[in-house]
């Protein structure tokens, strides 16, 4: 279970990034409009998790399982980060 | 709108909608599937389970088959797993149609659980809508349907990528119910591309059996045949004494992998002919292949062997594995159960879209009533449908004859009861369908933790997941359904 949680909360986070990294998700979380640079940044670190991420799971599970498990994680992951934004937005 | 994109709109608001009807029950039975030996174990409550060694297990199914079937020409052995800890035991003259027991797996003694399909209806329903070919073809057309569903959804919907994590509960019903749909629809994609496509792949020889026909003389098995090696040889008639099962499951072991043997096959026991197959598992490998060695029953010399497979059978088993999730362990399970149901509200959203915007425009007449009641069948009614079957396990007595049919026919006969429920009440019908499935999950799962569940992982699993089913759907139903305009 532990490598499951592991590969879940980075993927949670990369996609918490790449949501903040966009215009309407930063400004309705933090309130006021993201500079380039910000979501430059904020986008560069979303891809650098999700690759640690599928480079965990290929590592634990293998070549054939890892990405497998990786992409069924990436679904909860998305989901969970637009329940996040959902219950703050209101 | 384009002309093209009225023409993709229309084909993926109709075809999506009239195939959901099948497709959204095909999704809830396919994700319980995922779990079918657990819900096999819940139905099941005479079913032991005790750790056990492989050996221990075989030795104890030995004595059983010498004792019963000493005189049959096959012997099947299922070695206990994590899964499904007791052991079975299977024999007769003809290898497909054997007689079935289960034994303990520290006793050895018989368990005579009741007579019941378990889990493996939902399995069963889900492939071939119990039909056969004739239901292979239907759910085989509602697959390429949703595939062309799912490809013209992301022309149409091509905004959601602007839109991306965007959740909006509380904004206008239209905007809750396209967030919704459009979220459960990208945020699934990859799961549900793969699961229709490997689904539809696994049905083409049901949908284009010419060419296999005419290759292989009108015998479709001979081309499977060519590919799963099988040692066998005529019993000689001479009497042999075998060598104990559990030294073949050793030899076994030295090839396959200690703890692999998934089970055994006996040809011809007591011959000098006699063989011992045995089947590797194939839960840690993406292919869904089972590798299997043959010895010799009374020298133990090997006779055959395939542990390495052509590698188009590794390409084409993967696709199989891939869409029966054996490989991956309980992570994948879940993963597998969660994507399928968001599958299955995906379309249900869409079904709720669309019937929004029909009764908008055409209002309450007749062929909206319809739809809106097909609509209710399909999504809640097909849940009570499940949990009926469940129900009728636990209310038909275990001795009674015949039962297990009666068990599916509580299914059928339930959904058509949603039906007709749901074109008397109307749009009533939707939120009084959800509460009845929130209360059937939660006195369901009562019964059975108050009745003996808590002492086994299995029906504990299933319980808890029943418990939450029941509060996800009483949330629904109030949530969207409250004051009967759901859609």
């Amino acid at each position: 279970m532990m490598p499951l949680l592991v590969t879940g909360l980075l993927t949670l986070v990369a996609m918490g990034c790449l949501a903040l990294g966009m215009e309407r998700h930063f400004h309705a979380w933090l309130g006021r409009a993201a500079t380039p640079r910000q979501r430059k940044d904020l986008r560069l670190a979303g891809w650098f998790l999700l690759a640690g991420a599928i480079a965990l799971s290929i590592r634990h599970w293998g070549a054939s399982i890892g990405p497998v498990i990786w992409l069924g994680v990436l679904t909860f992951a998305i989901l969970g980060v637009a329940l996040i934004l959902a219950v703050r937005g209101r | 709108m384009s002309p093209l994109g009225k023409a993709l709109m229309g084909l993926h608001a109709w075809g999506g909608m009239i195939f959901s009807w099948l497709l959204i029950p095909v999704f809830i039975t396919g994700s319980i599937a995922v779990f079918e030996p657990e819900v096999s174990q819940w139905m099941q409550p005479e079913l032991t389970a005790h750790p056990t060694r492989p050996s221990d297990a075989v030795a104890l199914a030995e004595t059983h088959l010498n004792e019963h079937a000493s005189d049959q020409p096959f012997w099947r052995i299922r070695l206990p797993s994590e899964r499904e800890p007791h052991i079975g035991v299977a024999w007769g003259k003809n290898p497909r149609q054997l007689h079935e027991a289960t034994l303990d797996a520290v006793s050895g003694e018989p368990l005579h659980e009741r007579a019941t399909e378990g889990g493996h209806f939902f399995t069963h329903f889900h492939a071939d809508l119990l039909l056969g070919a004739p239901g292979r073809w239907i759910v085989g057309a509602a697959g390429i349907v949703m595939l062309a569903a799912l490809v013209s959804g992301i022309l149409i919907h091509h905004r959601f990528f602007a839109e991306f994590f965007t959740l909006r509960p509380h904004a206008g019903k239209r905007r809750a119910w396209l967030d919704l749909h459009n979220l459960s629809g990208v945020a699934s994609l990859p799961f549900l591309l793969m699961i229709t496509y490997t689904g539809c792949v696994i049905l083409a020889e049901t949908f284009m059996p010419a060419a296999t026909h005419a290759l292989y003389d009108g015998n479709p098995r001979a081309n499977r045949a060519e590919v799963v090696k099988s040692f066998e040889r005529k019993p000689s008639g001479v009497p042999a004494g075998m060598l104990p099962l559990t030294t073949h499951l050793a030899a076994a072991e030295a090839i396959l992998g200690e703890g692999k043997v998934s089970s055994l096959l006996v040809r011809h026991p007591g011959d000098r002919n006699g063989l011992v197959q045995a089947y590797r598992h194939v839960d840690d490998r993406l292919a869904a292949v089972s590798d299997h060695v043959t010895f010799d029953a009374a020298n133990g010399t090997l006779f055959g062997q395939q542990t390495e497979w052509n590698p188009m059978t590794y390409a084409y088993r993967a696709q199989v594995g891939l869409h029966t999730a054996h490989f991956g362990g309980l992570p994948l399970r879940w993963l597998y159960f969660l994507s399928g149901l968001l599958g299955a509200l995906m379309m249900a959203a869409g079904t709720a879209l669309l019937l929004r915007k029909r009764r908008q425009r055409a209002g309450e007449d007749r062929p909206q009533r319809l739809l809106d009641a097909l609509g209710a069948a399909s999504i809640p009614g097909s849940v009570l449908a499940s949990l009926a079957y469940l129900a009728a396990n636990r209310l038909i007595p275990a001795e009674t004859g015949g039962r297990e049919t009666l068990e599916i026919a509580a299914f059928f006969s339930v959904w058509a009861i949603t039906l007709i429920h749901a074109l008397l009440r109307r749009r009533r019908a939707w939120h009084e369908q959800f509460v009845a499935a929130s209360a059937a999950c939660v006195l369901l799962a009562l019964a059975d933790t108050y009745s003996g569940g808590l002492v086994d992982a299995a029906r504990r699993g299933v319980d808890l997941t029943l418990l939450a089913t029941g509060a996800l759907l009483f949330a629904s139903s109030r949530r969207f359904f409250r004051t009967g305009d759901a859609t």
